[in-house]
């Protein structure tokens, strides 16, 4: 296999492109998550979908916009130290502002959250820009949730099977699951079973709740 | 053993036991999994250095959970972290563990009910400090409450019983302390309840420590009517002796150190 195409997910990879892939990750990384990229295109294309609200009436849409609109300030002064930082080590601060970019990148262009719900899944042409006319044989999976089977049926190319991302174990449950489940996963956690626990919803706030997110955290 | 109480005395390293000091360094050497509120989490770092001690100050800040709900929270997270995950657990508190500590009381009622081994190491009591600083005979007995069961609780005293009354300072229902800029109150409500059993001339003993480094048990004599003209430390304590008792037990100790006395 001469060149492969590795997708966005499970993470925003920290990598360098290795020969023989063309990784989207490290190219959506280095092409989005850049303070030229948020003062730029980003900011550009939320003030004009902030207008488009407005002129339409949707105050909804509006707030969420202006709020992603001015958070570019902010982020684009933090985001190349913070991507600079984890392409060194996993470094939970960058993390932090990655994932808060990872939503303006979203927003901007419009694009729904991949397979884990983390980070941005590239529509078509963005994928299609960012291959730079190389024409990848195979899309490689690593990890059942970084979106390799969504984006080989997109570019209609064959799906294979990587070596597996060595990542910690992680269980992902809605928000009102926590309580209910607290024994198990802080025992998991105790015995060094899961790293973490990731809720895709909100946790209730309630007081069962709170004790199970304190022993947790 | 996979779960152990160790109390680490009140203050200073020399009260720690040298039972308590082996617990801690045999901890360290094993791994075992360590947790302490603030006060025993920072002498643990005095004691054994290089010990990670989890903290559960998280218990403290948690919205809609007062004092008795976050210790019986705690006592069951670390019941079930030593029987049911089947983890080594050790757990430091200040003091001894058997002086008003809602958590480790409900671990032993746990562990009794549910037939777990628990591993008790005593430690020097608060107590021990404070009746430093007097001359408890024994011959009357002792009652011991804190000021807010007296105060606000409607607890009544003997008065032909000495009486130790602790945490004088002011403190929320919940248990929280509150600085000493607070303990007026506190004073008023106590000194207005004992002046219905006492003579407001009974001689009272304000006893406290001079917190770090020395932690030298400190002490003040007043007359019961003078109780409330001014502050005090949050961890302060209250000595009423009996009415008509030993007239030693109404008498102001010497320090123990052997030092002048600095109240």
């Amino acid at each position: 296999m001469s060149l492969v195409l590795r997708p966005v997910g499970p993470y925003l990879t920290g990598a360098a492109e290795a020969p023989g892939e063309i990784n989207l990750s490290v190219r959506l990384r280095e092409g989005l998550f850049t303070s030229a990229a948020l003062r730029g295109e980003l900011r550009a294309a939320l003030g004009d979908q902030l207008r488009a609200a407005l002129a339409e009436g949707d105050g909804e849409a509006a707030a969420s916009l202006l709020v992603a609109w001015v958070q570019t300030w902010a982020l684009a002064a933090m985001v190349d130290e913070a991507r600079a930082r984890w392409t060194q080590r996993p470094d939970g601060a960058a993390l932090a502002v990655l994932v808060a970019a990872a939503e303006i990148v979203a927003q901007a262009k419009g694009w729904p959250m991949g397979a884990d719900g983390r980070w941005p899944e590239p529509e078509a042409d963005w994928v299609l820009e960012a291959l730079q006319g190389a024409q990848p044989e195979a899309v490689v999976q690593r990890h059942p949730d970084d979106g390799a089977e969504a984006l080989a049926a997109r570019l209609g190319l064959p799906l294979v099977q990587g070596a597996p991302l060595p990542l910690p174990p992680i269980v992902s449950i809605p928000g009102e699951a926590l309580a209910p489940r607290r024994a198990e996963l802080c025992g998991a956690v105790a015995r060094g079973e899961l790293a973490a626990v990731r809720l895709t919803s909100p946790p209730p706030d309630d007081l069962a709740t709170r004790l199970a997110w304190g022993e947790l955290t | 053993m996979p779960l152990t109480i160790i109390g680490l005395g009140p203050a200073r390293r020399e009260h720690v036991t040298l039972e308590a000091m082996q617990h801690l360094e045999a901890a360290l050497a094993r791994g075992a999994r360590v947790y302490g509120l603030a006060h025993a989490r920072e002498a643990a770092e005095r004691l054994t250095p290089g010990l990670p001690v989890r903290s559960l100050d998280y218990l403290y800040s948690l919205p809609g959970v007062d004092r008795p709900k976050a210790y019986e929270d705690l006592a069951k997270m670390l019941v079930r972290r030593a029987f049911e995950d089947g983890l080594d657990v050790v757990y430091l508190v200040a003091g001894s563990p058997l002086y008003v500590n809602d958590a480790v009381l409900l671990i032993r009622r746990l562990c009794a009910t549910r037939g777990h081994p628990l591993r008790l190491v005593h430690g020097v009591s608060f107590v021990d400090l404070v009746l430093d600083r007097v001359y408890w005979t024994g011959h009357r007995g002792l009652q011991l409450y804190s000021a807010w069961n007296v105060a606000r609780d409607g607890v009544a005293l003997d008065p032909e019983t000495p009486a130790l009354l602790f945490q004088l300072g002011e403190f929320t229902a919940g248990g929280d302390a509150l600085d000493d800029r607070h303990s007026t109150q506190m004073l008023i409500e106590l000194r207005d309840v004992l002046l219905r059993r006492y003579p407001p001339e009974h001689p009272v003993i304000l006893l406290y420590s001079s917190g770090r480094p020395d932690y030298r048990s400190l002490g003040r004599r007043l007359p019961l009517a003078e109780l409330a003209l001014g502050t005090v430390p949050v961890y302060s304590n209250l000595w009423v002796p009996a009415v008509g008792g030993p007239a030693v037990e109404a008498e102001l100790a010497p320090p123990s150190d052997g030092l002048e006395d600095t109240p």
